[in-house]
């Protein structure tokens, strides 16, 4: 199980890379997610739309509604360039942390 | 049987329980919600079973609320910083919108507003532009403030004349003797020369000679050529652009030669631009110095004052100082040329010296003076100008704070519903001054484009010549925005001021009445307004009274028909043959001759004496070297004696006619003056005649004595007088007689009359610009009038109707309702005519002839203005009288 700290720091990032693929609605990203992670990634649905909200006005996303091939309304959300310069940021600062830790973890060398 | 749609309701009404959830973020979970149950479904999960799940698995509406609030929070907490709002007073928007509305309702007052205020600043700004570039002339040169023109007053019997002409050898005397003086200058007149190159032959009358050191003094700009050494080769000569036009086509002037007079072969070292419009100094060639020794001019002689000597000081703030050096120095030179001489020198010591002065450049256009200290700068036009120029923005200003303050009524209920609300006073002072800032603005918009658009008129008006480069210029702009304020300040300041001042309770519970302080106040302004009109209408009056007195004077000769030929090159030579062939044409009845241009002789000397004068006086009087028959072909009459005959042997050179000037000098009646010997110009022989006098100068300035003697090799020009009938034909047959004798040089005439309408033009310029704008004045006023007297009209409409009701005609409605501005107007005389009176005595001081102001000028000023106000009110007066009283009173 993943700790609520490294969920929270964590959403963003994966929202992020998501929707640098293609644009999607809140539904299908979730199911992403847990599909990815093989269920260690556990979200509690609701609170994904809060942060969808929070990244809308800081201007890393867009969203706007369109019927989907069910007929069904949905909000699709759609990366900005801000938003793929921050996914930039964020896995260059995921990958030293994954590094450093890596680093660190690996057994120490034998004192000959 | 479990329904979904109503569990989903039920399930979205505990949502709404929570305040932070919108509409749309309602609509997010319940679509998550609904696919998370239709994913159940397809799974085989029971529907209820399956709602239970979704609705759990979507999460705690409390912890998702709880963050919706968080992203609020902080959306109202981001507010950018740099957004509008924290700039503009929480009501800014407001405040515009109303001013914006306002102005499409009322869209006549709005224009009349901004049309008057318009007209008004581009009235300003045109006297700007104009007093702008008066102010221009000569700080173009790079070290303008150190340069100074050497100036000396020279007394006398009849006072102190000053002159701006020194002797040749001063300069470079001074600037020996000085240590204070850096460089002399020395600048003469090369006039009347004959330039030519291969095949074209041209007069040239603006040739100057000059030091070398003109061109590093002076920074006018030289386009090809070195400032440093251009003028050192004696045979060298710089000339504008103009002239390498002129002479040279699309050809490379420089190192060509030109020929002058014939005999003097020039090689062209360097081409100048243009002598800017705003410049004091002006030439289209310049030659060294010490060529006029070619031309056979004394340039050593320290016996008269002919050139104009520049000096370039090391430290301006030494020009007194150094005026009185130069003074002493020449004393001392004076006297010391005469040691030899007992007499003289004694008599040189008991006469006043003449006293020199250093003028700075900078201030020649505008405090020039000339002779028994006639001002002939253009500081006095740059005041008045200036003064008008505020006037008709003032009239524009009172014509807004009019017309807003007759609107007050209108505007109290919104004033009190502000204040109401919690508006502050400054918070509606700010209102009103945000509102006269709008109707400024686009004042200011309106006037640029109308200046802009009648810039060249203006130039030709005013005989200037602004580029259109100079509304670009960071002062204009600056001026505007200047002016903008100043406006927007003077505009807003009464109606922000009184209706903010006025409390809610009043407007609410008396109903709004703009109340009798106001009303005073606006009688007062229109009273203003239509004083300064007047007395911007008598100004003008005067001015034109002015000129045309000045043109019909008698002149003391005939200008009718009258001519002269410039003799120029050898043409003085052949003189005597063109006077004989000229006499044979009966068309041309006299010819004589003059030393000078025969308008203008500037040639004066104080060396004047005869028997019987107290030999400690000394009296200035002009010099004419004339022909015979110049009274005759002048039209001059006697008033004692007779004129020169060639009978008399002596009257060839030793002989006199003077003016009654002279004999006034001479405190002797002018048959007495006759017969007695006079000394003059080194001349000693008897008053022959003394002539009645006449205006050898413009007419506006004074008669001065004038003693003439004939010397026909003095002759420079040819007076004609041509016969009534065809003057075409018999500038012909001059013509012919012109080519005959002198076959290789260019005929050139000019009238006398000419030349006199050229001398008033500079008045006639003032009278042209002052009349436009003492009409627009007038048309700003009535455009105030008509919207105020609209307004009343419109106010008085109910009481209008219950005149009309009761029995009042039309016509009587009309006089009730002009008979109030008619009064305004009548007392606006009471302050016109005072101001107009002394402003216009004061203008006239400066001429030695000067007509009167006549009682008929104030009259007719007081009349017209009243007439056109009548105009504009009864208009209005008698649209709100024909109006049927039963739409009127509708609403009673």
């Amino acid at each position: 199980m993943i700790s609520k700290q490294l969920m929270a720091a964590s959403t963003r990032p994966i929202i992020l890379a998501i929707l640098a693929r293609e644009e999607d609605y809140g539904y299908s990203i979730i199911q992403k997610v847990k599909g990815i992670s093989g269920g260690s990634l556990e979200w509690t649905d609701g609170m994904l739309y809060p942060v969808l909200q929070r990244m809308e006005m800081d201007g890393l996303i867009s969203s706007c509604w369109r019927a989907s091939d069910g007929g069904r309304p949905r909000r699709y959300y759609r990366i900005t360039a801000l938003g793929r310069r921050e996914f930039e940021t964020e896995l260059a600062g995921w990958r030293s942390v994954w590094k450093a830790l890596a680093k660190l973890s690996a057994p120490l060398p034998a004192e000959d | 049987m479990f329904d979904i749609e109503k569990a989903i309701l039920e399930w979205k009404k505990s949502l709404h329980k929570h305040e932070a959830f919108e509409e749309g973020m309602v609509a997010d979970l319940e679509l998550q919600l609904r696919d998370i149950f239709a994913a159940l479904k397809s799974e085989a999960v029971p529907e209820d079973e399956a709602f239970r799940r979704a609705v759990a698995q979507v999460g705690s509406p409390k912890a998702i609320a709880d963050e919706y609030r968080k992203n609020r929070a902080l959306a109202i907490d981001r507010r950018r910083p740099w957004r509008l709002s924290r700039f503009v007073p929480a009501l800014g928007w407001s405040y515009m919108k109303t001013a914006w509305r306002k102005m499409k309702r009322q869209k006549g007052y709005a224009f009349i507003n901004v049309a008057g205020l318009a007209v008004g600043l581009a009235c300003a700004l045109f006297i700007w532009l104009w007093v702008r570039d008066e102010l221009s002339f000569d700080r173009f040169h790079q070290n303008a403030p150190a340069l100074f023109r050497v100036e000396q007053d020279q007394s006398g019997g009849q006072g102190t004349f000053h002159v701006y002409v020194t002797q040749y050898p001063m300069g470079p005397a001074v600037q020996a003797a000085i240590p204070e003086i850096k460089t002399a200058v020395r600048f003469a007149r090369a006039e009347g020369v004959i330039v030519r190159y291969g095949e074209k032959v041209f007069f040239e009358n603006r040739v100057r000679a000059v030091d070398p050191s003109f061109l590093t003094a002076f920074t006018f700009p030289l386009l090809r050529g070195d400032r440093t050494s251009a003028l050192k080769d004696l045979r060298s000569i710089l000339i504008t652009e103009d002239m390498a036009t002129k002479y040279f086509g699309s050809g490379d002037p420089l190192g060509k030669t030109l020929t002058i007079n014939g005999a003097h072969p020039m090689a062209v070292t360097g081409i100048m631009k243009n002598v800017p419009a705003n410049s004091t100094i002006g030439f289209d060639m310049l030659v060294p110095l010490e060529f006029l020794r070619s031309l056979g001019v004394d340039i050593d002689t320290w016996g008269s004052n002919n050139i104009i000597t520049w000096v370039e000081l090391n430290n301006p703030a030494a020009a007194a100082a150094v005026g009185k050096k130069i003074t002493q120095f020449m004393t001392d030179t004076i006297y010391e040329s005469l040691r030899g001489n007992p007499e003289a020198l004694a008599r040189a010591r008991s006469r006043r010296r003449p006293e020199y002065g250093l003028v700075p450049l900078t201030d020649i256009r505008l405090k020039a003076v000339f002779g028994f200290g006639q001002a002939i700068g253009t500081l006095q036009s740059v005041r008045s100008f200036s003064v008008i120029a505020l006037l008709v923005l003032l009239i524009a200003c009172i014509n807004f704070m009019n017309l807003a303050t007759a609107r007050a009524a209108g505007r109290a209920k919104e004033v009190g519903l502000r204040k109401v609300s919690g508006a502050l006073r400054r918070n509606i002072i700010s209102q009103f001054y945000g509102e006269s800032g709008l109707t400024t603005l686009l004042a200011v918009l309106a006037a640029v484009i109308i200046v802009a658009g009648l810039r060249p008129a203006f130039n030709t008006l005013a005989g200037k010549q602004i580029a259109s480069g100079a509304l670009l210029s960071s002062p204009f702009l600056l001026g505007i925005l200047a002016a903008m304020a100043v406006t927007a300040l003077i505009a807003g300041s009464y109606p922000s001021l009184f209706l903010s001042s006025l409390r809610p309770v009043n407007i609410f519970r008396a109903g709004a009445r703009s109340g009798g302080r106001s009303s005073m106040l606006r009688r007062l302004l229109v009273m203003v307004q239509f004083g300064l009109s007047i007395a911007l209408l008598v100004g003008t009056a005067v001015v034109y009274r002015q000129i045309g007195f000045m043109q019909a004077k008698t002149l003391g000769f005939d200008r009718e028909q009258l001519i002269y030929l410039p003799l120029r090159g050898d043409a003085p030579a052949s003189y005597r043959a063109l006077k004989d062939e000229l006499l044979r044409s009966p068309s041309v009845p006299f010819v004589s001759g003059t030393g000078q241009i025969p308008t203008f002789i500037s040639a004066n000397s104080w060396g004047a004496d005869w028997e019987g004068k107290d030999p400690q006086e000394r009296v200035l009087v002009g010099a004419t070297e004339a022909d015979f028959d110049y009274p005759e072909a002048l039209g001059i009459k006697m008033a004692a004696g007779r004129t020169f005959r060639r009978e008399f042997g002596t009257d060839n050179g030793g002989a006199f006619l003077v003016n009654e000037e002279v004999a006034r000098l001479m405190k002797l009646r002018p048959q007495d003056a006759v017969g007695k010997i006079f000394k003059f110009d080194g001349v000693e022989g008897p008053i022959v005649g003394v002539m009645k006098n006449y205006n050898y100068k413009p007419v506006q300035n004074p008669l001065e004595p004038m003693a003439v003697i004939v010397v026909p090799e003095a002759v420079r020009f040819a007076i004609l007088r041509l016969a009534g009938g065809e003057v075409p034909a018999a500038l012909k047959q001059v013509e012919a007689a012109w080519r005959k004798v002198n076959p290789r040089l260019p005929f050139e005439y000019r009238f006398f009359d000419d030349d006199y309408d050229q001398s008033y033009r500079q008045y006639e310029q003032m009278g042209r610009i002052l009349r436009w704008f003492a009409g627009l004045a007038v048309f700003v006023a009535c455009l105030g009038l008509f919207g105020l007297a609209s307004f009343l009209a419109e106010q008085r409409r109910k009481e209008v109707g219950v005149r009309k009701v009761l029995g009042a005609s039309s016509s009587d409605v009309v006089v009730l309702l002009s008979k109030e501005f008619t009064r305004w107007v009548l007392l606006a005389n009471l302050i016109a005519w005072p101001a107009a009176y002394f402003a216009g005595r004061s203008w006239l001081q400066k001429f030695p002839v000067r007509t009167s102001i006549p009682p008929a000028a104030f009259l007719l000023a007081g009349g017209a203005a009243l007439v056109i106000a009548l105009l504009t009110v009864s208009g209005q007066a008698w649209r709100a009288a024909r109006k049927n009283p039963a739409e009127s009173l509708r609403y009673e």
